[in-house]
């Protein structure tokens, strides 16, 4: 069943295609979240509250428009009332040495399968990770979208609700805050 | 050597894919003969490919089933709603026909039948236009009573 | 099965055979007056045709009407006699729009025991399991989405919108 299908189906109240959708999305959906509130118990929360708000406002989602970057949108005002209310400050430009970061790379690291070639991998990976989420909230969605959701720029546009310029500069910037965070941490060893 | 300069703060974004289509080129052609241009650009799409294949954490496995049934809920209760807003609708408009309707019904019964075309003040108006204010304040009144009832009970339960 | 089809078989069967008959008695009566006015003068024919048909239609509706507010009040656990008494007494069809507007939620069935409970109770009569989530401290019913009960004031446990 092509998403299309899906979402219409879902606009005339198919629950089954309701289904197919959380299904179809759950792993990109809780991993965006993630990256954004950084916290696996609010990332639950909020994709449970991201489902519910799609059933409420499908009926308001212009079918011309692209789904996943509805979806994401949703998911991203829910993050961001959230974090507002409970942990403004990491709303402003925390510095790179979150120790919130590092709890979170832990975890990720964790969760990795335990192929002993992958090991290396892994370890290289979750120093990325650690750093991506040592990032100010705006660098880490950004290039969430882009490397690990492969959306286009218009649709990061979309979602950000802001211009296809802004949308580039945060890239640029994320990349440099990145690399300079990685090279400061690990300075002269591969990190990917 | 402002070439490079320029073309250096082009590179991330080259590795990123998110250059315009004349930005591409100018970066190939520059990286075709610049060996430490290139270099960098290597460093860039290292990353970019250290990004793309970051862990997927997955979500804990009631998660997912639970944000599935809360949906649903929530899509059911939505149905509802817009179900009663379209019967709400209906039976105001049903009540408002009732009553213009029942105007010439009562004419007919009262006799002045051939003269319902005319605007004039008989009794047969005064006491048509008596029985519907009757009914709408008897409405109002129990709707009232009711309600207050209503409050009553529910802050005993 | 549509909704509307759903909730037609609330109405009970007398009150739809008696919609009928008393739809068609009004209707044929009201053709007949127009046919032979009582003061004598003609009736314009679109009034000879709409007249008799518009109140054998509102009629159908209307009874059908008070049939499915008896029905609902009833399975909802509401005064069903007092609100049928309403919905055919208050005029132009306001008892009904009452109804709708006031009328309980549906009762739920209890998980452990199957019974119907109503919708404004919080534990099931047959087995005392709650039927609503509950405030541990005071044990009324709170709803999902609160962080604190709005009875007694206390903390609720846990993040509610996690517990199904």
């Amino acid at each position: 069943m092509g998403l299309d299908t899906d979402v219409s189906q879902l606009r005339r109240g198919d629950l089954d295609a309701l289904s197919a959708l959380v299904a179809r999305y759950q792993n990109r959906l809780y991993r965006y979240l993630l990256r954004l509130v950084r916290n696996s118990a609010d990332a639950d929360d909020l994709f449970q509250q991201t489902w519910i708000r799609v059933a409420e406002q499908i009926r308001r989602y212009d079918p011309n428009r692209n789904f996943d970057a509805w979806l994401f949108t949703l998911a991203r005002h829910l993050a961001i009332d959230f974090l507002r209310r409970k942990h403004p400050a990491s709303l402003d430009e925390p510095p790179s040495n979150d120790p919130h970061g590092e709890t979170m790379a832990a975890k990720l690291a964790a969760k990795q399968p335990a192929a002993l070639d992958g090991i290396l991998e892994r370890e290289r990976g979750s120093r990325l990770a650690e750093c991506v989420s040592g990032l100010p909230i705006h660098y880490r969605e950004v290039l969430s979208l882009r490397f690990e959701e492969e959306m286009k720029l218009e649709d990061i546009a979309v979602v950000l609700d802001a211009p296809l310029s802004t949308v580039k500069t945060r890239l640029r910037r994320g990349l440099d805050h990145l690399r300079n965070s990685l090279e400061s941490r690990y300075p002269g060893e591969r990190w990917t | 050597m402002s070439a490079c300069d320029e073309i250096r703060d082009l590179l991330s974004l080259a590795a990123a894919d998110a250059l315009e289509p004349d930005e591409d080129e100018r970066v190939s052609r520059h990286v075709h003969d610049c060996p430490a241009c290139a270099a960098e650009l290597d460093n860039w799409q290292l990353l970019a490919r250290g990004l793309r294949r970051l862990p997927t954490p997955q979500p804990a496995a009631g998660v997912v089933e639970r944000a599935r049934a809360r949906a649903e809920l929530a899509f059911g209760e939505v149905a509802e709603q817009r179900w009663n807003r379209n019967v709400l609708a209906f039976l105001i408009a049903f009540a408002w026909t009732l009553t213009v309707l029942s105007w010439p019904i009562v004419r007919i019964l009262s006799g002045g039948l051939a003269s319902w075309f005319t605007t004039r003040l008989t009794p047969t108006w005064y006491a048509f236009a008596g029985l519907t204010a009757l009914g709408w304040v008897a409405g109002g009144i129990a709707a009232m009573v009711l309600a207050w009832h209503q409050r009553r009970e529910r802050r005993l339960a | 099965m549509s909704k509307f089809q759903d909730n037609i078989r609330i109405i009970p069967r007398a009150a739809k055979v008696t919609a009928w008959i008393v739809s068609l008695g009004f209707g044929l009566a009201l053709g007949i007056l127009v046919t032979h006015p009582p003061d004598g003068k003609p009736v314009p024919l679109a009034a000879k045709i709409l007249m008799p048909f518009f109140i054998f239609v509102a009629a159908l509706v209307y009874i059908h009407l008070i049939g499915y507010v008896y029905g609902d009040a009833k399975r909802r656990g509401m005064r069903y006699v007092m609100w049928t008494l309403l919905a055919i007494f208050i005029p132009d069809a306001i008892g009904i729009i009452l109804y709708f507007i006031l009328r309980d939620a549906m009762p739920v069935t209890c998980p452990s025991c199957g019974t119907s409970v109503l919708s404004k109770f919080t534990f099931c009569p047959n087995c005392g399991t709650s039927v609503k989530p509950t405030c541990p401290h005071c044990g009324k019913a709170v709803e999902l989405g609160w962080t604190h009960c709005a009875h007694c004031g206390s903390t609720l446990p846990g993040h509610l919108p996690r517990t199904p």
